[in-house]
């Protein structure tokens, strides 16, 4: 690593100028801790920090033992870091591929009417789709090829992609999959418990049907490259880069991969608890060991078998294959509109080969049908962890508010409403300083309040 | 608790409006806190942290952030309200055991140190005949838990790392300054091109990244530490110290060249002042080393300036 000049670790340690910042009370010391310090009241104990090494000792110190830091809500994730302009583009163009084989598979899919069981897995690579978003289109070319991965990296990748595709597909790109979605998978876990919205009816999962080992809702190949591509060893940053040029490795999503199996396990062997993040690209994340590894999660999966299976008895189940030939979507699925519905049940499950299939969502309460799902992934821009880290609140692009208890595994998707109006524009803000009273900000300047951990709203303006 | 700030009716009116929620959420009924007392509470704590302007939405905002029951119960404590302070103890106590024995890493000082901030707590101390407890000051903008690991960790900072200490935290906490000011130790003279090209490069920074550079230069923290400390990735932390250290170079470089330097000249000169510069960091750091430290490492450095002369340009 390299080391600073030495001149400016003397320089750093100057002693502050008499008009700088007063050493914070304790009271703001420990919201900064624990990241529930927004803009300028940040900036004011970060300036002070820069220069006050006790203070700086304080915070270090007050840390408490082996928890995870909890991101910021207040901040979306600090995007301006450095990243390797090369890999970027390379991820960029890797995605554009996929989305682009990804989108004709689905179509053909679609016009067979097969259906597909997917995984909760979710790609990480699927974060790299959103960013290719904004890039241009692929060349056609591309994306039919299906070859079979090469590398090691790229097969996982491929891995990671195909289960995205698995879970995503909803006959839109891959890239616009709606977070809490896969078609084959109830998106929320439970019902929300909201004033007036229906809220997601997730249907449970049947346990059955699940392979062991999957199941997960976070449970992402470990492979994939961090969305910030740095973080992700050499061997598969090369790999990725190589992934630039030729791109028919990306395509290779197609192909099927077999499932992840360990994470489930993984998930409960550690100790840790959970850590959280939201990546450059709005993928939210979780990593169970402290840190070194970080996973996808994936909210619209809910393994979740109790579910509210509620009065309208709606029940979807999901079964995951482990070998899972190529990507199959329900028809019903791919006409889910993005979310701003009410009920983000995911409805169907249409399953392959073993599982049973399922009944739409059911609507009983609100709803309707099959809750369409929202075609496009969610993109995150919003966390806020509980202090151990197994409540998370997260949103994000469209209104996307989500919630968990456990860890992450079972999701409820939350929309706000008040007296008939929804949470409009991505949720850019929440901040529970309990389980219980939260505010959530959002992109169109709204500002909505829960005191009672969700379940019903207040719009403030 | 007496207010240190003039309470804006937009302040008085966003509490009004909240106080029956918050109040009922913060439990506030069963530690005997009632909504008037309760909304003075409030008043405070929003005065203190809003700016004047603040409108009444803003501080409707504000107040919603609050940890309400933490704030209830650490202020009922410090009323004298006995169940309040049972509750606090069945809750915090062990806490504030352990994170002193985490904080202090040694039984005895970390006893030490817990039973003299629950002392302060409790509010042995009195002013003008009224109790005076430390948990009135809490405002509810962190959780009690992290509150009092905060204040412990002053403590102990205050304690066992100075040897004097020219104000007492009490005192000192009306103020907001925790602790005495540094000795200011004014560094030996570097090429004042290079002190002022890299005191730019430093300005240009934002605080967070000095934050950074800080924590991980001066004060010797892991990166896991300050990506705790700063709520971000380890290796995010990792990459931006690598990127720091090497962007401040080249713009230290293109300082001193700014000022007529030539690139050779600039270069040796932050080289030169690498050596010679540890004595610095030494002299720096023994800033907070007690004072009899530091006066050994002073008989040092003439000596060392001789052996390794300065190359001025």
């Amino acid at each position: 690593m390299e080391n600073a000049p030495k001149i400016v670790r003397a320089r750093l340690q100057r002693p502050a100028p008499p008009t700088a910042e007063p050493h914070p009370d304790a009271d703001l010391l420990t919201a900064f801790a624990e990241q529930s310090l927004s803009g300028r009241e940040r900036d004011h104990v970060l300036e002070h920090l820069a220069q006050c090494g006790d203070c700086r000792d304080v915070v270090a110190l007050a840390l408490p033992a082996g928890e995870p830091v909890a991101l910021a809500s207040h901040s979306p994730a600090r995007t301006g870091w450095l990243s390797l302009p090369v890999l970027r583009w390379g991820v960029v163009a890797a995605g554009i591929v996929l989305v682009t084989s990804v989108s004709i598979l689905q179509y053909r899919q679609r016009q067979q009417g097969k259906t597909l069981v997917a995984t909760s897995l979710i790609s990480h690579d699927q974060a790299v789709d959103t960013a290719a978003q904004s890039a241009l289109r692929p060349p056609a070319a591309a994306d039919s090829r299906m070859v079979a991965p090469r590398s090691e990296m790229q097969k996982q990748t491929v891995m990671a992609k195909k289960s995205a595709t698995l879970s995503g597909l909803q006959g839109a790109p891959v890239v616009n999959r709606p977070a809490p979605a896969p078609a084959t998978i109830p998106a929320q876990p439970q019902p929300m418990r909201r004033s007036n919205s229906a809220g997601a009816i997730g249907g449970p999962i049947a346990g059955q049907g699940f392979a062991p080992g999957i199941g997960r809702s976070s449970t992402v190949v470990e492979v994939s490259p961090q969305s910030d591509a740095e973080s992700a060893p050499p061997d598969q940053l090369q790999a990725l880069s190589k992934a630039k040029p030729a791109s028919p490795q990306a395509s290779a999503a197609m192909v099927p991969a077999p499932l992840l199996h360990a994470q489930p396990t993984l998930m409960r062997m550690r100790g840790l608890a959970p850590r959280w993040t939201i990546s450059a690209n709005g993928a939210l994340q979780r990593s169970l060991d402290g840190g070194k590894t970080w996973l996808d999660v994936d909210v619209a999966v809910n393994d979740s078998l109790s579910a509210n299976l509620g009065p309208t008895g709606m029940n979807t189940s999901v079964t995951v294959e482990a070998s899972t030939a190529a990507l199959e979507v329900q028809p019903e699925a791919q006409t889910e509109t993005r979310s701003k519905d009410k009920y983000e049940t995911k409805s169907e499950t249409k399953s392959v080969a073993k599982s049973t299939p399922r009944p739409s969502a059911p609507a009983s309460m609100k709803s309707a049908q099959s809750e369409p799902a929202p075609t496009s992934r969610t993109i995150f821009r919003a966390i806020s962890v509980s202090s151990n880290a197994a409540e998370v609140w997260a949103g994000g692009s469209g209104g996307a508010l989500y919630h968990t208890v456990d860890g992450g595994n079972l999701w409820t998707s939350v929309i706000p409403s008040d007296a008939g109006a929804n949470l409009t524009g991505d949720v850019v803000g929440i901040q529970f300083s309990n389980p219980r009273s939260g505010i959530v900000t959002t992109s169109t300047a709204e500002v909505w309040t829960t005191l009672d951990a969700g379940q019903t709203w207040h719009k403030q303006r | 608790m007496r207010a240190t700030k003039p309470i804006s009716a937009a302040v008085e009116s966003a509490v009004a409006g909240l106080l029956v929620e918050l109040h009922a959420k913060g439990g506030c009924e069963k530690i005997g806190l009632t909504r008037e007392s309760f909304a003075a509470i409030l008043c405070e704590v929003s005065a203190r942290y809003l700016p004047a302007g603040n409108t009444e939405a803003e501080t409707r905002t504000f107040l919603l952030t609050l940890r309400v029951e933490e704030l209830a119960l650490a202020r009922a404590c410090a009323a004298g309200n006995n169940s309040a302070w049972e509750l606090f103890l069945t809750r915090y106590r062990e806490k504030l055991y352990q994170s002193a024995l985490r904080i202090a890493r040694e039984d005895s000082a970390a006893r030490d140190l817990a039973d003299s901030l629950y002392a302060e707590l409790y509010g042995t101390t009195t002013r003008d005949g009224e109790r005076i407890s430390k948990l009135a000051s809490f405002t509810g903008r962190g959780s009690l838990e992290g509150w009092l690991r905060t204040v412990l960790a002053q403590e102990f900072v205050n304690r066992y790392r100075r040897t004097k200490r020219l104000v007492s935290l009490d005192e000192e906490s009306e103020d907001g300054a925790q602790f005495a000011a540094p000795d200011p130790e004014p560094l030996p003279s570097a090429d004042s091109r290079l002190e002022s090209a890299t005191d730019a490069a430093l300005a240009a920074l934002d605080a967070e990244d000095r934050t950074l550079l800080a924590a991980y230069y001066i004060d010797g923290r892991t990166l896991a530490e300050i990506a705790r400390m700063l709520g971000v990735h380890e290796s995010t932390i990792s990459r931006k110290v690598d990127k720091l250290a090497k962007s401040l170079r080249k713009k230290i470089i293109a300082g001193m060249m700014q000022q007529g330097m030539a690139r050779r000249q600039a270069e040796e000169a932050l080289e030169v002042d690498v050596r010679d510069l540890q004595l610095d960091i030494h002299r720096s750091l023994a800033q907070d080393s007690p004072a009899a430290t530091f006066s050994e490492k002073k008989d040092e450095l003439p000596l060392q300036e001789k052996v390794a002369p300065r190359a001025k340009s």
